[in-house]
C-alpha cells in the first residue's frame, strides 16, 4: 500500500494528458465520437472528477460487491424463494431482465468509446472503471435470471430480448443509440452518465430494491442496488463535463442534451418502472407509489443537483408534471390489451383492494381509467376473455417508439385534444404522442428520419404476412413466450365470489 | 397530494442532502448515521429506512469525517470502502482522505 495519502499523489499518476503534434485533434478525437463543442483541450483538462477512486481501491471494491452478492445468490438459488414469487413480481422482474440485461452490455460500449474518446486523462480513467461496471452488470443480470430458466422459460428474455423487433425493445434500443451506443462522448457524458444514471435509473434499481425486499425477493434486491453503488460513481461524470462546459459559455448546449434525454428516459420508466410499481408489485408490498418515487428521486433529488450546477428545468416541465399523472396508467391498459406481444406475462392489477390505493394514489382513477378495467372484468366474467384481446394495432410515436396514448389522457381529463401530434418532414408523415417528442426529433431530424417505427414496418409491408399472427412472430414471440394474464383472470372475479372459486390461480 | 409549480423556483422547499445507503448493509448505515450525527451536531439528521435502501439527509449541507465513522464502526475504515454501501446521494458529493461532503449551493 503507498505510504502517502492518496491525495498527494492521485492527480499526478491519473493526468496523462498530450500535447498532440504528429495528429491534428480532430484525427484524435474526431467530432462525431468526440463533440469538443469548441471547447479547446487545455479546457477539457481542467477536467476534476468529485469522486476519485484509484485502480487497486476499485478492484477491491469490486471483488468485495461481487463477494456479497454472490454469497447471497449462493442461499437463494437453491431455495424456493422464486417459486413462491407473486405472478406480479414475476412480470416486474422478468420485464427488467429483457429490458436491461443486453442493455448494460451496450453502456460498456459508451463507457468504452469515453474512455478512449474522453477528452481529459481523468475522464478516460473513470470511463474505463465505468467499463468494468457495465460488463458486469451485464453478466450479473443475464446470469441471475439464468439460474432460473428452468422454472420461467421467458428469463431467456434476459439474453434475447434486444436481438428481436419486438416492440418494446424497438423503443428501449432506440432510445439507448441515441443515449450511448451512437453518441459521441462529450454527449454522453451528460446524457447517460448523468441525466440517465444520476436520474432515472434510481427509479428502477433503487425504487425496485425497496419493493424487492419486502415482497421478499433479496436476491433482486441485493442485485439491483450492489449495480446502483457501480452507478453511483460511474454517473460522477457527468458533473465535471456539465462544469467545463458551463465555464466555456456553452449553458444552452448542456441545457438542450439534458433536456433532450430527460423526456425521452422519462417515457421508458413510465413504461418499465411505472407498470411494475403501480401494477405489477403485490399491493401489500408496495412502498410507494411510481408517481411518489418520481417526486423523490427525481423532482427533488435529481432537480435540485442539475440547477446547483446552474442548468434550469426543461421547458416541458408542465407537460411531465402533467404526464406523471396519468400516462403509466394509459401504458399499462396497452401492454395488458395487447400482452401477447410482451415477453413477460403481465397482471392486471385491478382487483378491489388495488383500485382503492390507486384512487388514493391518483385521485380520480377509478373514473378516468377504472372504467376500462370495468369492461373488460365483465368481458371475462362472461366467459368473453378474447375480448380483451387485440385485433389490430395502436399507432407508435416516432421519437419514443411507445404507442401514442392520447386518446386515454384526453378521455381522462389530462389533454385538451385526443389527437396526436403530426410533422410531415422530406416527404414522410410522421406521428408524435407529446409536444416534447416532436421536439427530440425536431433536434436532430437527419438522425432519426430514416427510422421505421413497428407500425411503420407493418403499414409498409416489411412484416409479413400483415396480421396479428405475422407481427407476433415478427417480434420473435412464440406462443409459449407470449405474455397471458399472469393470473389467470383471477383479478376479475375479485368481489365476485362464486365463479372464483371454481378458477386456479397459476 | 404533491403540487409543485411548473417554472422557475421551488425556495419553499428544503432541499435535503446526504447518502442513500444499500439496505443490506444496515450495519454500516447505523455507523454512518451515528457518524453524521457527531459531525453535524446542529442539525436533525432525518432517516428514511425503505428496506432496500436507507435515505439519510440533512438540509444543504451534510458532513462526515472518517474519524467519527472510524469511531462508530470500532475499526478502521477508508472513506473509499463506503462505494459498496453506497447505492445513491442527494446533493453533490466531495470525498477527500479524511472526510466525505454532499451539498447544494444554489439558492433558490
Amino acid at each position: 500500500m503507498p505510504r502517502l495519502p492518496r491525495s498527494e499523489w492521485y492527480d499526478l499518476t491519473r493526468d496523462m494528458n498530450w500535447d498532440l503534434t504528429y495528429v491534428t485533434e480532430d484525427e484524435a478525437f474526431p467530432p462525431q465520437l468526440s463533440n469538443s463543442f469548441g471547447v479547446p483541450a487545455e479546457s477539457w483538462w481542467t477536467w476534476d472528477e468529485p469522486y476519485k477512486i484509484t485502480y487497486s481501491e476499485y478492484v477491491h471494491n469490486q471483488a468485495g460487491k461481487d463477494a456479497g452478492l454472490f454469497s447471497v445468490n449462493n442461499v437463494v438459488s437453491r431455495s424456493k424463494i422464486f417459486d413462491n414469487l407473486d405472478p406480479g413480481w414475476k412480470a416486474a422482474i422478468i420485464a427488467h431482465y429483457g429490458a436491461i440485461a443486453v442493455a448494460e452490455y451496450q453502456a460498456g460500449i459508451g463507457e468504452a468509446r469515453m474512455a478512449r474518446f474522453g477528452r481529459a486523462a481523468a475522464w478516460r480513467n473513470m470511463a474505463m472503471f465505468g467499463t468494468l461496471d457495465e460488463t458486469r452488470h451485464g453478466q450479473l443480470q443475464t446470469y441471475f435470471p439464468y439460474q432460473a430458466l428452468n422454472k420461467e422459460p421467458r428469463l431467456d428474455w434476459a439474453h434475447k430480448a434486444y436481438h428481436t423487433n419486438e416492440w418494446g425493445i424497438i423503443a428501449a434500443r432506440h432510445l439507448f443509440d441515441d443515449m450511448f451506443t451512437a453518441n459521441d462522448a462529450v454527449s454522453m457524458a451528460i446524457q447517460l452518465t448523468y441525466t440517465f444514471e444520476t436520474g432515472f435509473t434510481n427509479l428502477q434499481f433503487l425504487g425496485m430494491a425497496a419493493d424487492a425486499m419486502k415482497v421478499g425477493d433479496i436476491d433482486f434486491g441485493a442485485l439491483i442496488s450492489s449495480i446502483q453503488t457501480d452507478e453511483a460513481r460511474h454517473a460522477q461524470q457527468g458533473e465535471p463535463t456539465i462544469k467545463v462546459l458551463m465555464k466555456e459559455g456553452k449553458v444552452d448546449i448542456a441545457q438542450n442534451l439534458l433536456d433532450r434525454m430527460f423526456w425521452r428516459a422519462w417515457k421508458l420508466f413510465s413504461l418499465l418502472t411505472g407498470l411494475s410499481m403501480d401494477y405489477y408489485t403485490p399491493l401489500e408490498h408496495r412502498t410507494h407509489s411510481f408517481k411518489e418515487f418520481m417526486t423523490e428521486f427525481i423532482t427533488k433529488q435529481f432537480i435540485d443537483q442539475f440547477r446547483d450546477f446552474g442548468l434550469e428545468k426543461p421547458w416541458y416541465w408542465d407537460q411531465l408534471l402533467n404526464e406523471m399523472e396519468w400516462l403509466h396508467h394509459a401504458y399499462h391498459l396497452g401492454v395488458y390489451y395487447w400482452r401477447p406481444t410482451a415477453w413477460w406475462s403481465p397482471v392486471a392489477g385491478a382487483g378491489p383492494a388495488e383500485r382503492e390505493w390507486l384512487e388514493e394514489k391518483y385521485p380520480g382513477w377509478n373514473a378516468s381509467f377504472g372504467k376500462y378495467w370495468d369492461v373488460m372484468g365483465e368481458n371475462i366474467r362472461a366467459g368473453h376473455p378474447e375480448l380483451t384481446l387485440p385485433e389490430t394495432f395502436p399507432m407508435v410515436c416516432n421519437a419514443c417508439q411507445i404507442p401514442v396514448c392520447t386518446p386515454a389522457g384526453y378521455a381522462a381529463g389530462y389533454l385538451d385534444s385526443p389527437l396526436p401530434r403530426i410533422l410531415d418532414f422530406e416527404g414522410r408523415r410522421y406521428t408524435f404522442c407529446s409536444e416534447p417528442c416532436q421536439w427530440v426529433f425536431e433536434q436532430s431530424p437527419d438522425q432519426f428520419k430514416g427510422h421505421l417505427s413497428i407500425i411503420d414496418r407493418f403499414l409498409g409491408g416489411v412484416i409479413q404476412p400483415p396480421t396479428i399472427e405475422g407481427a407476433l412472430a415478427y417480434m420473435g414471440l412464440s406462443p409459449e413466450e407470449m405474455g397471458q394474464d399472469g393470473t389467470n383472470y383471477a383479478w376479475a372475479f375479485e368481489g365476485h365470489p362464486a365463479p372464483a372459486a371454481e378458477r386456479k390461480v397459476g | 397530494m404533491t403540487t409543485e409549480t411548473g417554472s422557475g423556483t421551488d425556495s419553499g422547499r428544503v432541499k435535503m442532502v446526504g447518502p442513500v445507503v444499500r439496505g443490506l448493509d444496515s450495519n454500516l448505515a447505523e455507523a454512518v448515521i451515528t457518524a453524521i450525527e457527531m459531525d453535524n451536531p446542529d442539525a436533525d439528521v432525518e432517516v428514511d429506512d425503505q428496506g432496500g435502501y436507507i435515505r439519510i439527509g440533512l438540509p444543504n449541507r451534510c458532513r462526515m469525517t472518517r474519524a467519527s465513522l472510524e469511531d462508530a464502526l470500532g475499526r478502521s475504515f477508508h472513506l473509499h470502502q463506503l462505494e459498496p454501501s453506497l447505492a445513491g446521494f442527494a446533493g453533490r458529493m466531495k470525498l477527500d482522505d479524511d472526510e466525505v461532503v454532499w451539498y447544494l449551493e444554489r439558492q433558490d
